[in-house]
């Protein structure tokens, strides 16, 4: 019997024909939703790309500040297929990503431990939270400066000045895990008499931890933010020195492959971070 | 001998009897307990006025109350989760005391399973504060799962398990060190009423079979006669004990000799029901009507 509301060609009764079904609508609908994904992913870029394309060929974009992406795109092959091009574009993208990561890790692992101690010492929240949350609102690269004065302009003051600002992001995130992590888990080592080295491993770092990872992550893309940024005003090498030299001589293809350069690695980082935030945090999205 | 004053947990010196658990031994001695504490707009809040309780071994108490009755101050003062108050409380020696035991554990109102850890480690993790091998701890820990019917389990995240079966996680953790006392603080108030009748039933089985001694909180005065051998009654804010009366279990063949259903549906037990209910029901009138809140 087939009644209304069932698709045409559905099996008659019985259990495991059921099943069947069941999972056949399942693959179909979850085949769909990819279909779907796939096509407006792709379609919507390439059909913006496309409108860019006429705007530029009919007059309505300066042709000399928005080239047409057609353009674009054979002025950025022609940067990169010379061994010279690639060096080049190699080399800089290398100097940002080395000193983004220093200045990352520096910061990180200084913003995890202070957040820590905050969170778990009364004393030092008290003494260091003031200077904390009254320089948080502060954009860091404010700081820059100071820094120059202190280590000169260079990998020094690049990497210090980024440290500074992943240090915040780690640090009031690690805080806010320890502190407003849910406190019945503490009782509960309280409760039972857990020792402390357990009590940390197993009870207060695993309920920090994604906060902690927000903030890594956040962290993440304010190091290149940053280095970036350094790098358009007072470097010699890097992607920020890339991307503001074309700009500088127009050459918009050079300047757009630097762009599409950063927006790989970004998306890189950002598709790596979910990946590992999912294997480091499994039950995150539980409740 | 007992030291008194504030926060402090004592021993009873009385020598550890020989009798069989289950009766007469002290197990907790609850005397003159008041607490109070102050709310941010500086006015005192009085939690518990005098409370005073004694527990045998084997018993199986309940105390009901309307909600911000005191109820669950008293028990996280008896976890030693509270350290500020007045009176004293003196816990007693279990004849069946092991080598090591924990004196207290709790099981608490909300989800206290730890969801980065599987059920077994979570089990595991009751049993670190005694001196355990980990083989030992492991072992222990996989006897109570099997108690409360977790067996299946012992690898599951706790996401991975409905709300009954988390809390029955939180049971065995809380069964596993073998404490002298077991707090519950209405661990069934989040579970539907289907859920929560089964588990009413396994933990009078549980609690029977392994005869602990058990200090229950709950608002629910039915569950309260079904769980309890005794069931005490709180007063609204400031909190005091205003009643204390012996369930019928006795009369119908001892606790858990009839079913649940079967032993609710029983005159007396109704009747009793309805008393309770009544002067719990006082209580409540009477916080609707005074201006107490902070």
């Amino acid at each position: 019997m087939v009644s209304p509301g069932m698709a045409a060609g559905s099996p008659p009764a019985g259990e495991p024909d059921f099943a069947l079904h069941v999972l056949t609508r399942s693959d179909q609908a979850r085949r769909r939703r990819r279909i779907e994904m796939v096509a407006l992913g792709v379609g919507v870029p390439v059909i913006l790309l496309t409108i860019w394309e006429v705007l530029t060929l009919t007059g309505v974009w300066d042709a000399v500040f928005f080239p047409a992406p057609s353009a674009i795109f054979m002025d950025m092959v022609d940067q990169v297929r010379t061994s010279a091009g690639l060096a080049t574009l190699g080399a800089d993208i290398g100097v940002t990503m080395r000193d983004a990561a220093i200045g990352y890790a520096i910061g990180a692992a200084g913003g995890f431990i202070v957040g820590m101690a905050m969170g778990l010492s009364r004393l030092t929240f008290y003494g260091l939270g003031p200077i904390m949350y009254g320089t948080l609102p502060t954009p860091k690269l404010v700081l820059y400066p100071m820094f120059i004065i202190i280590f000169g302009i260079g990998i020094g003051s690049t990497i210090a000045i980024c440290a500074m600002g992943v240090f915040y992001f780690v640090c009031m995130s690690t805080l806010t895990g320890v502190r407003f992590s849910s406190s019945v888990y503490r009782e509960v080592g309280a409760v039972f008499s857990v020792p402390w080295t357990l009590r940390y491993r197993s009870i207060i770092a695993p309920a920090a931890l994604p906060s902690v990872v927000t903030g890594l992550r956040l962290g993440l893309g304010s190091a290149l933010v940053i280095v970036l940024a350094v790098e358009f005003i007072s470097s010699t090498n890097g992607m920020g020195v890339y991307i503001w030299n074309a700009w500088q001589a127009l050459q918009v293809g050079q300047m757009f492959a630097g762009l599409l350069v950063m927006v790989i690695i970004g998306g890189i980082l950002v598709i790596g971070g979910n990946w590992l935030e999912r294997l480091a945090v499994p039950w995150k999205n539980d409740d | 001998m007992a030291i008194g004053g504030q926060g402090v947990h004592a021993r009873s010196g009385q020598a550890t009897a020989v009798a069989a658990a289950g009766d007469g031994s002290p197990n907790i001695d609850i005397r003159e307990l008041r607490q109070g504490y102050v709310t941010d707009g500086g006015r005192v809040v009085q939690a518990l006025d005098r409370v005073s309780l004694t527990i045998e071994n084997g018993q199986f108490i309940c105390v009901v109350g309307p909600s911000g009755c005191g109820k669950t101050t008293l028990l996280r003062i008896i976890a030693g989760l509270e350290t500020r108050y007045e009176g004293q409380v003196i816990l007693g020696t279990d004849p069946k005391a092991g080598a090591e035991r924990l004196p207290i554990t709790v099981v608490f109102q909300q989800d206290s399973t730890l969801p980065w850890m599987r059920v077994l480690p979570n089990v595991m993790l009751g049993l670190s504060g005694l001196k355990l091998s980990k083989r030992e701890s492991r072992d222990q820990a996989r006897k109570y799962l099997d108690l409360v019917g977790l067996s299946d389990f012992v690898s599951a995240y706790p996401h991975e398990l409905s709300g009954g079966m988390r809390q029955r996680v939180a049971i065995a953790r809380a069964l596993a060190p073998e404490p002298t006392l077991l707090l519950m603080d209405e661990p069934l108030a989040a579970l539907d009423a289907q859920t929560r009748l089964i588990m009413q039933s396994e933990l009078i089985d549980i609690t029977q079979r392994t005869r602990t001694t058990v200090l229950y909180i709950t608002h629910d005065v039915e569950e309260a006669v079904t769980l309890g051998d005794r069931v005490c009654v709180m007063t609204r804010r400031p909190g005091r004990l205003k009643s204390d009366i012996a369930t019928p279990w006795p009369a119908h063949g001892g606790k858990g000799a009839i079913d649940v259903l079967d032993y609710r549906a029983q005159p007396d037990v109704a009747a009793m029901v309805e008393e309770l209910s009544l002067s719990v029901r006082e209580e409540v009138g009477g916080t609707l009507t005074r201006q107490d809140s902070n």
